[in-house]
């Protein structure tokens, strides 16, 4: 299935909102249950849907929802 | 030894001195900075092993910045991952040992002297954490990474004292912005301006509701009767609170205008902290970047693992406990005495007794029909005053010793 797609069906399950579309460009501020929790339940579900680490680096800089499709890509080797 | 503060002569001279040499010779404005940032170090050392300790805890963590960073990686080993977390237990434990916190029976046995103390050992600790920990993004990244940056953003002379916290990429992003404006007349004065009112704010505000704090806290000491008791310890936490933001809004002032005259950005620490309507908000308007520092190196890794572990199903508690433990560790920061260590308690049970609420109102009121209840003026003024009261407070175990005198009430 393609990143973008996945990824769309984590944040479904993490905000429990079936109505969710994400964009590249949507960030935090676009969804409002989007707080600090949300966000590393976010990286913790993602980790496990993708099967991959991320650092908390990685985690604090990512910055809407096209940076964290490109990360996804690059730690999953799509990219 | 130097006595270093914004009261000083040695500090006005440099307030003066470096906005003008930084501009005659710009080609070599970070020569410059290096050589007052370590004129500033040298001069505050108390002693030879002072000197010896110090060069070790700025010069370590630069030059295993890229060990710590291989160790981090997926490709590393096991090994490798556990001396890099232990490298940080080595770092945050010899941190404990040099703050020297007596409340920990541990440090009495070892030798100590008050000469291995170092100005900005806490503020130094923030900047290489940030710095060892992000030097695979900022290689990545293409940001520029030299010894002298490294040692103008960790020694900063403006931000030595009690910040604000920059972060690596930020601090040298700003040194090297050749997009920015240059000076004008209008700039310099209101940076001018603004360093006036932040000396006015040290030295005659906040001095003058430190003397009405100390006068209460003596009558608190002194007097008797419940009640009585209760009321002067009121105004004594408000009075200390108004002497705290005063005191470290007033010497934000100072520093960020006088950076800014020397070409510097430094970020903004404080936004009306007092217009608060529950702790979350308060610590997001009050040294923000602390803050901030602590949500990205404290909360966000704490809650991770609880989250990934055996808090799974639970994410409510999982939240609470990262909350409690990021509040309780940045309070016990604060300060080396035991008043401390109640200050953190405190401001851990605020936050999660603050977070329950909030999530027993939006069960019972729905998401948008707490929205609403919120933005009524009256639950605002509640909020704000109830805020207010839970922060004073705890605030006042901060410079005052609060278990003493409770002890000696008892």
């Amino acid at each position: 299935m393609d990143t973008k797609l996945k990824l769309e069906q984590v944040f479904r399950e993490v905000f429990d909102d079936e109505e969710i579309e994400i964009t590249d460009d949507m960030t935090a501020d676009d969804i409002d249950a989007w707080d600090s929790l949300t966000h590393v339940q976010l990286v913790v579900a993602v980790e496990e849907a993708f099967n991959c680490k991320f650092s908390t680096v990685e985690v604090m800089k990512l910055k809407n929802v096209g940076e964290f499709i490109k990360l996804i890509d690059r730690k999953t080797g799509n990219a | 030894m130097l006595n270093f503060s914004i009261s000083g002569l040695f500090f006005a001279v440099l307030m003066f001195i470096t906005p003008i040499l930084m501009r005659v010779g710009k080609r070599f404005r970070r020569e410059i900075f290096l050589l007052l940032n370590t004129a500033v170090f040298l001069l505050c050392l108390r002693s030879v092993p002072a000197l010896v300790i110090g060069v070790l805890w700025i010069l370590v963590p630069y030059f295993m910045a890229p060990v710590l960073t291989k160790a981090a990686d997926e490709s590393a080993g096991k090994l490798q991952h556990i001396l890099r977390n232990f490298f940080y237990v080595l770092m945050i434990l010899f941190f404990a040992y040099l703050m020297h916190y007596e409340w920990v029976p541990f440090f009495k046995i070892l030798p100590y002297s008050n000469a291995v103390k170092l100005l900005g050992l806490s503020y130094f600790l923030f900047r290489e954490i940030d710095f060892t920990m992000q030097y695979g993004y900022l290689k990545e990244s293409g940001v520029r990474i030299t010894l002298p940056d490294y040692l103008n953003y960790v020694l900063n002379f403006y931000t030595v004292m009690a910040g604000p916290i920059l972060r690596y990429e930020e601090y040298v992003t700003d040194f090297y912005d050749e997009s920015k404006e240059e000076l004008t007349g209008d700039m310099i004065l209101h940076d001018l301006h603004r360093i006036l009112f932040g000396y006015l704010k040290v030295y005659v505000v906040s001095a003058v509701f430190s003397t009405w704090a100390g006068y209460w806290f003596e009558r608190v000491s002194t007097g008797a009767g419940f009640f009585s008791i209760t009321a002067e310890f009121l105004l004594f936490a408000f009075f200390n609170s108004f002497f705290i933001y005063f005191n470290f809004s007033g010497y934000c002032d100072v520093v960020t205008g006088g950076a800014h005259l020397s070409g510097m950005t430094l970020r903004e620490n404080f936004n009306q902290p007092y217009l608060a309507v529950s702790l979350v908000e308060f610590w997001n308007r009050h040294h923000i970047t602390l803050s901030e520092w602590i949500r990205d190196y404290i909360y966000s890794p704490v809650i991770k693992v609880l989250i990934s572990g055996s808090f799974r199903k639970k994410l409510f508690e999982g939240q609470c406990i990262a909350l409690f433990i990021t509040f309780l560790v940045a309070g016990i920061w604060h300060g080396t005495n035991f008043n401390y260590v109640v200050y953190g308690l405190l401001q851990g049970l605020g936050i999660v007794i603050s977070t329950l609420r909030t999530n027993h109102m939006k069960k019972k009121l729905g998401k948008k029909g707490f929205k609403e209840f919120q933005s009524k003026k009256l639950v605002r003024i509640a909020e704000n005053a109830a805020t207010w009261a839970y922060i004073s407070v705890s605030f006042s175990f901060v410079g005052y010793d609060v278990c003493g005198l409770i002890l000696q009430k008892l």
